[in-house]
């Protein structure tokens, strides 16, 4: 400690890129909105249950093809961050090109299980007291692709950017952030969709 | 120099820095310049100035609902010519009464003590304390600002709305906000509420990432975390704060959106409506909103106090002319503060049939934040003790604000423990210690933040009678004003009730109410002196120098008059904590901590140096770690 109070520390290099950082700070955001629906929900369940006011029901079957469309999208992205890495830059825009189709079917999904929920007469509005994990299950669900569609912006943008060759190795910014974020909502679904599960 | 990664690609030499912003420099347009800023210091007047303008709006509020609890019965032309409908006859109507109280603590708890403190501050001091040339990312910065100004006029254009603004609480619980028809407020007027308050978060987020990036990557050289002056620890804690509750804040405002608008009834069950009958939603319950509230409100109140906290650590420590008392104390108690305000929120509902085994925790919880508050207060009352005491305008706010933190936080000891609340919740005791420990408290720290940093934001200097007159006033009238409203709770007053003239226990109230309406009035015109002084200043005062108070943080190093990018030449490198005030060892009472001090005894402090590195084989940490479970247990010989 001595040596501090006369030199100057030695010139210190930023931890984080600062675009990288406020990704990651803006993850942290998210997931305190998504604790706050999950622990909502975990919380009036169990009151719902102590008050006979509570209903289970089967989450359709499309949310379980869109967690694996998430994964694989998820694959697809850490593919083209890796080729990116590796300076590949003609093997990115493919690759980024499957991850945002896979991203718009995984919108396609949830909106077919959100029809395929209405089908069997589970309303967003509910009237019925049991109805009310309809209810989470569809704000849940819905919050959750909102984000998502902010991913497919990051990652139209990637794809344009990927095209004019600006990324590379010597400038991943914009892919880690691409990637981290879609990751992030990767977990967040696979979590949400575990935690919906298990939680009836 | 670490600084200049603004223009990323190019080298660290300032002036390649210069030219790359030079237009902006020498060619700035007025919209530009004033209105779609990127620069941190214009953005932090425009903070300041809206959060002033809102505050007379609160302020103004606040003075109608007191005059309709002083003289109930009276009947004042002035309400009608103001308001229109709802002063009919010259009588407040009892709506827009209840209108009033809500938009009052919304504008003074979210615009004025949130963004207006933390807003202005964090903005003007982060990048000029820490040594950087502007935020990490000026253009999410100008995108904060706009946010807050759009949902400050979404707020206020609610008092255009035939219904009138939103009625039910600055907390807007349901079902009273969940249902159009439950009262005139609950319509368009709680929706624009909802718009604002989101339009508040987003703003709320994009600046407290901001202030984290700032703080923890664009240090400038030397600039350790042991040496961030005390307000830019207060700011980024409280913008961690931010980072975590906001969020759970937005998603009680969606939910409660849902309720409204989409037939959904997450808040909602076996309610019967005058007028309507019983409503078919069921299965909701309003205490969820509480609890999602709560988990936002209570770190809210942390939120406004601790920037006024930091601020006032800063001008004692500057003002006293001595290190601040305890600087690793005060870095710990507001990390334990910050901490504990996300486990307390139960304790605004403990009589919502609560667990009393939870309670009990949440009591606890809360009544181990008096440790921290008192080593804070403790540590400012040690940096005044034997100081050699300058009374700036500044100083004077920033002790009023020990002051006010003191009174006000001890009665929420009382209010802390779950069975005192049975008889003072929502009673005007509650009103009595949040206004003193938060409100007063921390518009205090705002108000002596702004006379400090005046010199700094606008190249002027306040008057200083006009300032001390200002203070005494203000000093004096909050606490006529709060202090006997402890009493009045005590006895069972609840708050925001429109009339107490018809409850015939409370009749000798009566004459209390007329005397804090009038302090309230003295406060109000206390007030006047300072809007007068502000905006006078900003363009007669006199000329600030480089260094009116004699400081030693970073910000003092740059020119009066701002430039894009703060510093002209190279940026400071620090070489030591921003408190150093009358060493021995100087002539002058101060040190900067650019100063490298040459020619001075540099090894002041310093023990001698011994050099104490191991000097033996050296293995990666975690073999280390491993290997001695290994030799532990014998596996190995030594």
């Amino acid at each position: 400690m001595s040596t501090i109070t006369v030199q100057p520390m030695s010139t210190k290099k930023n931890i984080f890129n600062e675009k990288t950082f406020i990704t990651w700070l803006f993850i942290v955001a998210s997931s305190m909105l998504f604790i706050a629906f999950t622990s909502a929900y975990w919380v009036h369940k169990s009151d719902g249950i102590k008050n006979n006011a509570w209903f289970d029901f089967e989450l359709p079957m499309q949310f379980w093809v869109s967690t694996v469309i998430v994964i694989i999208s998820g694959i697809f992205m850490q593919w083209a961050y890796n080729a990116a890495k590796k300076d590949n830059v003609f093997k990115l825009p493919s690759l980024i090109t499957l991850t945002l189709i896979l991203a718009v079917s995984f919108c396609f999904s949830q909106y077919f299980a959100w029809v395929a929920m209405k089908n069997s007469g589970l309303f967003f509005s509910n009237r019925e007291a049991g109805e009310i994990s309809a209810s989470f299950v569809y704000v849940i669900s819905g919050v959750h692709l909102f984000h998502i569609l902010g991913g497919i912006i990051l990652i139209i943008i990637a794809l344009v950017k990927s095209t004019r060759l600006q990324i590379h190795k010597k400038n991943l910014v914009f892919i880690n952030i691409c990637k981290t974020y879609w990751h992030f909502l990767g977990i967040v679904w696979i979590f949400l969709i575990l935690f919906l599960y298990f939680a009836k | 120099m670490s600084t200049v990664e603004l223009t990323e690609s190019h080298a660290v030499d300032t002036h390649v820095h210069h030219d790359e912003h030079g237009h902006h420099d020498h060619h700035q347009s007025f919209i530009s310049k004033y209105i779609f800023s990127t620069d941190h210091k214009m953005i932090s007047k425009q903070y300041l100035i809206t959060g002033i303008i809102m505050g007379c709006f609160g302020m103004g509020m606040s003075l109608l609902f007191r005059m309709q609890l002083a003289w109930p019965d009276e009947t004042f032309p002035m309400f009608e010519s103001l308001l229109g409908k709802w002063g009919k006859g010259g009588k407040l109507d009892p709506n827009y009464y209840m209108a009033l109280v809500t938009i009052h603590g919304t504008i003074m708890v979210f615009y004025v003590l949130t963004a207006g403190l933390s807003g202005t501050f964090s903005n003007l001091l982060i990048p000029l304390q820490v040594g950087a040339r502007d935020m990490a990312s000026p253009f999410m910065n100008m995108l904060s600002y706009w946010f807050f100004f759009l949902s400050s006029v979404v707020l206020m254009s609610s008092f255009l709305v035939e219904t009138g603004p939103a009625s039910s609480g600055w907390t807007v619980y349901p079902p009273l906000s969940a249902l159009e028809k439950a009262m005139p407020g609950s319509g368009l007027g709680t929706t624009l509420w909802l718009s604002a308050i989101i339009l508040f978060i987003v703003s709320a987020l994009l600046g407290g990432i901001n202030y984290i990036v700032t703080v923890l990557n664009m240090r400038t050289k030397g600039m350790s975390m042991n040496r961030l002056p005390l307000t830019i620890w207060a700011f980024m804690l409280t913008a961690i704060l931010g980072l975590l509750s906001f969020p759970v804040l937005l998603g009680a405002g969606l939910l409660l959106i849902f309720d409204r608008s989409f037939g959904t009834s997450f808040y909602l069950s076996d309610i019967h409506l005058n007028g309507v009958g019983a409503l078919t939603n069921s299965g909701g319950s309003p205490v969820l909103y509480q609890h999602l509230f709560w988990f936002l409100g209570h770190p809210e109140v942390y939120i406004i106090l601790m920037p006024a906290l930091g601020i006032s650590s800063e001008v004692i420590s500057t003002n006293a002319r001595k290190p601040i008392f305890g600087y690793t104390a005060m870095i710990i108690s507001l990390i334990g503060i910050s901490f504990l305000s996300f486990i307390v929120w139960g304790h605004h509902m403990f009589i919502t049939g609560m667990n009393p085994f939870l309670g009990t925790m949440f009591m606890y919880v809360t009544l181990i934040i008096a440790v921290p508050s008192a080593v804070k207060t403790f540590n400012y009352l040690a940096t005044l003790w034997k100081g050699n005491i300058r009374f700036t305008t500044g100083m004077l706010f920033a002790i009023g604000l020990v002051s006010f933190f003191i009174s006000g936080g001890l009665t929420g000891i009382y209010l802390g423990n779950a069975a005192l609340d049975i008889q003072l919740h929502d009673s005007y005791f509650v009103v009595a210690h949040f206004h003193l420990v938060m409100g007063s408290a921390a518009i205090f720290g705002m108000f002596a933040g702004i006379y400090h940093w005046f010199p700094k934001m606008f190249g002027r200097m306040m008057n200083k009678t006009l300032g001390t007159l200002h203070f005494w006033l203000t000093f004096i009238s909050g606490y006529l004003v709060f202090f006997p409203m402890h009493f009045m709770g005590l006895a069972g007053v609840p708050r925001r009730y429109y009339q107490f003239s018809l409850i015939p226990e409370f009749d000798i109230w009566m004459d209390v109410n007329v005397f804090i309406t009038v302090a309230a009035f003295l406060g109000g015109i206390a007030q006047l002196f300072f809007l007068y002084n502000f905006f006078y200043s900003i363009f007669k005062g006199k000329k600030a120098t480089q260094n009116p108070w004699e400081s030693n943080t970073l910000e003092w190093t740059t020119p009066v008059e701002h430039i894009h990018g703060n510093w002209p030449g190279e940026i400071p490198t620090v070489y030591r904590g921003p408190h150093e005030y009358s060493r021995p060892d100087r002539e002058s009472d101060f040190f900067p901590q650019n100063d490298p001090g040459n020619g001075e005894p540099e090894h002041y402090h310093a023990p001698a140096v011994v050099d104490n590195s191991y000097s033996g084989p050296k293995e990666k940490p975690s073999k280390v770690f491993f290997s001695s479970f290994a030799y532990l247990f014998m596996l190995k010989k030594a």
